[in-house]
């Protein structure tokens, strides 16, 4: 084997280093998308992500990204089923936007080379999904997010798009509410560097790590929500966490939503099929919130497996198609939980899986600071409101990342060159080298791991004043702990240690939001339960929760919900 | 529970001068990956344990490492599977690529090789700007392009690839696999300019030793891909000595139904065989040389006939 | 035990004395073997890159020819296993295919009924005889001798098509070897590629990588190598002067095929085994032994 040179690592002289026309953070499907717009409105534009863009979380994605292309199907159907999945918190012309563009940046995707599964006659082939009246979710067997996250990066490659591989954005830096660039950590080196920039766009998906049970890779840790946060962008509707109904017992690795688009069955302990009493006309394929609710509420009230889950069934699918459709969760399940399913039911529970939160956007992705854009799973449009409809999270990130990449080429074409404050760097590296030299601290993997659980026992799908009170207490010591974390590693290159650390300090301020907004919110909606107020209350609630950053903690105001077509109402399936 | 020993290799270029092995005793249970355990240990007992990991589920190709000798995906790797093959767990970072610190490598030599390949979809300008629809692919069309994109670019197959370690103009498994997902899509435009490039990246150079194949966590087959350019390389004019072989090696089959080393030898390596006449003359002198007069085998009839039969046939 | 015989291409020419030592070996150990002469070369991985269809239909005309036998296939050359077993295997799994190979080798006669083994000869006898068996039989076990196994890549990869030992952590050889009274000795190489198949096209490569292999044998302290594919044989005999010149390295590592390696214990005259055919002479060996 061959090792590379010692490296030297750099302090820093005083000046940015690098300058673009906008900065992409992230390399996920919104901000690669985002990125190729830009460039091809002609900016100079770079992405900054801390995982080679193929590593990016959106690879993970299985189940399918929808559009209304069927002859029976209409944008109306998909928006309405959008909505009405959101629990009526979508700003419903958002929802309007993505549903429309739906059908255009399906084809531009396969026009770009996805490998989309098809019909017996060679179309996109489209399945059932929950939440839908229509089976609209195109997909690529049950890899959609692999083979849509490789297309992108082979576009990114072709367009001859920037990239910043393996660099760690620590802040943002926003000056009397302009965006003037980034932070960034060099993992290679660990040099710090500034990166100055028009326009950012914040593109690094969701925070499902806050959490000690989620779907989500060990590298989707909020940051790009919470760096808006701390710059004191206000972030919106954060105690909205999407908990995925079938996620593999143990490890909760993802086990799509198209199991039971392909016709899976979701059984307890007495072999019922119990969705039946939730939810009897969709069963199975109610949105998520009501379905992982169900499962919940069957392991609490004793019908479930003892280890706390239950099963999804698969074996009447048959081998062919779950071979066909189904043959990434199948090997999943045979790696992670033991068991074949085309011979036994997949043992399952629910997980965290999706922020719906996140920095807030209008339908260009313009958030509240100027020269400052966000998209995908970090922004907050919002298209999900309450409760997202699976399939339409792939779907936020082409549109939504498309169109900020526009905006943020034509904010940058009028926009002077920004200026940079000199001590953004310097302070940002005395941080970190305050955490490489201190000894004998707390170790932030521990912080991280006593986060995960408090959030997962007192946070999750249900909850209430008590339990949320002292989720709150219980953050806010880990956060003054936080003060004392020295990273063990010392060295410079690609030191994991200091990442692992930086990313469990934004996880904390992250936690600490979620929790404000589920406590002040009295009331129930889509993914947010409150036992002590148990329903949906329109009249004092159908407004998003904004959070603003203060030293003594998020304070919190609202804003209205935009509604255009479809009036709130009873949400039953 | 039970106990376990965990042997990593480790290099810090701020501090080592060379790589050099750690023990680890852990405790395992029988669920627990190898990346499980590498956690572990970083978190509870070495900290500057330095590896990358996301997906922790066997899509993201980030946790590429040797294992007992051989790449895999730390996540989808099962500790005691390795433990009851082989004793201990012996980690070391991905071959044919620099280590940067303990297992992190430098993937900058393996993209570079994909992008020899030109790894986009080269589509006709008029088709990408029609969104009245999508192609029309049928099922069967996409077979192939389906199973070589199944690639997650982990590198496993460039490490374990054992022409990549005597030939570095050898562009690799992964990156032929790549080639073929294009040449094999039917919205591709570029297939003859890609089957005409394969020469120049070094298709003729896989020895089919199968590590990759043996090596790949999504079942990809990149060696299969390279046999399938190849094939399509020497039916469309390829006329370097690789293409030459195949064509002299069947042709031979096709004479006597056996192989004729001594001529195929000799009508390959044309001139450059005088170089081995040496070793050419002291096999003739053992008896280990066949004649070029080789009388064919019996019912040579039928494998010329099926020679005939078959010639339509010369595609993947 | 009786089998229809693949001997392949190269035992029949290029390295006789592994058709010979074969030939003294099973008539010692009783294993009758009826050749199939009027069989085609399987290939060996080139042929398939001219026309993949017409190497499928040529295989299964040896196969149809050993079904006719009613009789399992046994061959003495891992390239030959490794690739039948290839075909073999592509043939049960797709239907389609198998239906247009029959619809072809119809216009012959024949008819592949899908239902014959191809298994080489290693694997025969440690599956089929018994190694007890085997060992029963020997008279002048190794004595210690330090032997470097060469399983080359056929033999394990890809385990769809070879289905025998792991190529993980392969077995086979090191059985055999302790199972006659030697020491398997381990190093860097033992399973990894000769590099004949591109001895022809990538001349350099092809060398280095063989002395390097060898070199690790000898330096972990190998007294000779044994290898169950003619072809490795090729590369690692036949070539190794060529090899040694190419990597600058001195070698001179004797190289058997694994029917030697069993007939030298079964009290088999050497002379008959054909160790005089070598490039690098095994005498020193025969003499110690």
């Amino acid at each position: 084997m061959t090792t590379l040179k010692k490296s030297t690592h750099n302090t820093f002289s005083g000046a940015p280093m690098e300058k673009h026309d906008i900065i992409v953070i992230g390399a996920g499907l919104a901000g690669l998308r985002a990125a190729i717009e830009a460039k091809n409105k002609g900016a100079d534009v770079a992405v900054l992500t801390k995982l080679h863009p193929v590593r990016s979380h959106s690879d993970q994605a299985q189940g399918g990204i929808n559009a209304a292309l069927g002859k029976d199907d209409s944008w109306e159907k998909h928006a309405f089923d959008t909505i009405k999945g959101s629990d009526y918190l979508a700003d419903q012309d958002a929802v309007e936007v993505m549903c429309k563009d739906a059908p255009r940046a399906i084809i531009e995707l396969e026009h770009w080379g996805a490998l989309f599964s098809r019909t017996d006659d060679g179309r996109i082939a489209q399945r059932p999904f929950g939440g839908a009246g229509f089976p609209r979710t195109c997909y690529a067997a049950d890899k959609t997010g692999h083979v849509l996250q490789h297309t992108m990066f082979e576009q990114a490659v072709k367009n001859g798009v920037r990239i910043y591989e393996e660099w760690f954005a620590t802040s943002l830096v926003i000056v009397d509410n302009v965006c003037k660039g980034v932070t960034a950590i060099e993992i290679l080196t660990g040099q710090m560097h500034g990166l100055q920039a028009k326009a950012v766009i914040l593109a690094a998906g969701g925070a499902g790590q806050v959490y000690g049970k989620t779907t989500n890779s060990l590298t989707t840790t909020g940051e790009c929500i919470t760096m808006a946060y701390r710059a004191g962008v206000p972030i919106e509707d954060m105690e909205f966490m999407q908990f995925h109904p079938t996620t593999l017992l143990g490890s909760n690795i993802l086990v799509t939503e198209g199991a039971r688009g392909e016709g899976g069955y979701l059984v307890n302990a007495e072999g019922e099929r119990f969705m039946q009493r939730y939810a009897p006309d969709r069963m199975e394929l109610a949105p998520r919130d009501i379905v992982s609710r169900s499962i919940e509420t069957e392991i609490k009230e004793g019908r479930g497996f003892k280890g706390g889950y239950v099963h999804l069934d698969l074996r009447h699918l048959g081998e062919e198609k779950i071979n066909e459709r189904l043959p990434t969760i199948r090997e999943l399940a045979i790696y992670f939980a033991g068991v074949d399913p085309i011979k036994e039911p997949i043992p399952i529970q629910p997980a965290q899986h999706y922020t719906m939160g996140g920095v807030p956007t209008d339908t260009d992705g313009a958030t509240l600071a100027k020269g400052l854009f966000a998209a995908g799973e970090c922004a907050c449009v919002s298209v999900h409101g309450a409760n997202r409809l699976g399939g339409n999270s792939l779907l936020d990130t082409v549109v939504f990342g498309r169109r900020a990449g526009a905006k943020a080429a034509e904010y940058a074409k009028k926009t002077a060159e920004a200026s940079f404050p000199s001590d953004a760097v310097k302070r940002e590296e005395e941080k970190i080298d305050q955490m490489l030299k201190g000894k004998e601290g707390e170790k932030s993997t521990e912080l991280k791991r006593a986060l995960g659980e408090v959030m997962v026992e007192k946070v999750g799908i249900f909850r209430e004043k008590a339990t949320l009170e002292s989720a709150m207490k219980d953050v806010q010591l880990l956060k003054r702990r936080l003060a004392n974390v020295s990273v063990e590693d010392s060295s410079r290159t690609f030191n994991t240690s200091l990442i692992e650390a930086l990313e469990s300090s934004f996880a904390l301020d992250l936690a600490e939001v979620i929790i404000a907004g589920a406590l002040a919110r009295k009331e129930s909606r889509g993914a947010h339960s409150r036992m002590d107020f148990p329903k949906r209350d329109d009249d004092k609630w159908l407004k998003h929760t904004l959070a603003t950053f203060t030293p003594k903690g998020p304070k919190l105001s609202y804003k209205p919900v935009t509604i255009t077509r479809f009036k709130p109402e009873a949400r039953g399936y | 529970m039970q106990k376990a020993v965990f042997r990593i290799c480790r290099f810090n270029p701020e501090k080592d001068k060379a790589p050099y092995y750690d023990m680890f005793q852990v405790k395992i249970d029988e669920k627990m990956s190898v990346l499980d355990v590498l956690e572990d240990i970083k978190h509870e007992q070495d900290a500057s344990l330095t590896f990358r990991r996301s997906c922790r589920s066997g899509i993201c190709g980030s946790c590429a490492m040797k294992i007992n000798r051989l790449a895999k995906l730390a996540c989808k790797t099962r500790t005691v599977t390795e433990i009851s093959k082989h004793g201990e767990v012996l980690i070391e970072p991905m071959e044919n690529l620099r280590v940067i610190h303990d297992l992190v490598v430098d993937m900058d030599e393996f993209w570079r090789e994909i992008y020899r390949g030109k790894p986009w979809l080269v589509a006709d300008e008029k088709m990408l700007s029609d969104f009245s629809g999508e192609n029309l692919l049928m099922k069967r069309q996409m077979e192939t392009a389906s199973k070589r994109a199944d690639c997650i670019m982990c590198g496993a197959c460039f490490s374990d690839c054992v022409s990549r370690v005597f030939d570095k103009n050898f562009t690799g498994p992964a990156s032929l696999a790549k080639v073929e997902r294009f040449v094999a899509d039917p919205r591709d435009m570029a297939g003859r300019e890609r089957i005409a490039n394969l020469v120049d990246i070094g298709v003729w150079a896989c020895t089919h030793c199968y590590f990759c194949w043996s090596q790949c966590p999504q079942d990809v087959r990149p060696v299969a891909a390279i046999s399938a350019l190849r094939l399509r390389s020497v039916n469309t004019g390829d006329k370097s000595q690789g293409a030459r072989h195949v064509k002299i090696f069947s042709d031979s089959i096709r004479k006597t139904g056996m192989l004729n080393e001594a001529t195929v030898f000799v009508k390959t390596m044309r001139l450059s065989s005088l170089k081995d006449i040496d070793l050419m003359l002291m096999m003739a002198r053992k008896g280990k040389a066949p004649s070029p007069l080789r009388k064919p085998v019996p019912k040579i009839e039928e494998v010329r006939l099926l020679y005939k039969l078959t010639q339509g046939e010369k595609k993947p | 035990m009786k089998y229809a015989y693949f001997p392949g291409c190269v035992a029949k020419s290029a390295a006789p004395e592994l058709y010979d030592s074969t030939a003294e070996v099973v008539k010692k150990l009783g294993i009758e073997l009826v050749e199939l002469t009027a069989a085609s070369c399987c290939g060996a991985g080139v042929q398939n890159e001219e026309n993949p269809f017409l190497n499928v239909v040529l295989n299964a005309r040896t196969f149809v020819q050993a079904e006719e036998l009613n009789l399992d296939i046994v061959t003495i050359c891992s390239t030959c296993q490794g690739v039948m077993g290839h075909v073999r295997r592509q043939l049960d799994d797709d239907s389609e295919l198998m239906a247009k190979t029959n619809e072809t080798l119809d216009k012959l006669h024949l008819q592949y009924k899908g239902k014959v083994k191809v298994k080489h000869l290693l694997r025969a006898l440690i599956e089929d005889y018994g190694l007890k068996n085997l060992q029963s039989q020997v008279t002048k076990p190794l004595k210690g001798f330090k032997i470097a196994p060469f399983y080359g890549c056929y033999s394990l990869r890809p385990k769809e098509a070879v289905g025998f030992d792991d190529h993980e952590k392969p077995s086979s050889l090191e059985t055999l070897i302790t199972a006659l009274g030697g020491e398997a000795v381990h190093y860097e190489g033992e399973d990894k590629c000769c590099g004949f198949p591109i001895l022809f096209v990538q001349h350099r490569a092809s060398l280095s990588m063989a002395a390097v292999y060898l070199n690790n044998a000898k330096q972990t302290g190998a007294q000779f190598m044994v290898t169950p594919c003619p072809l490795c044989h090729l590369s690692l005999d036949t070539y190794q002067k060529k090899a040694e010149k190419a990597a600058k390295v001195k070698i001179d590592l004797p190289v058997i095929h694994f029917s030697q390696l069993v007939g030298m214990t079964l009290g088999i005259d050497p002379r008959k085994l054909g160790f005089s055919k070598h490039t690098v002479s095994a005498d020193k060996i025969l003499k110690e032994w």
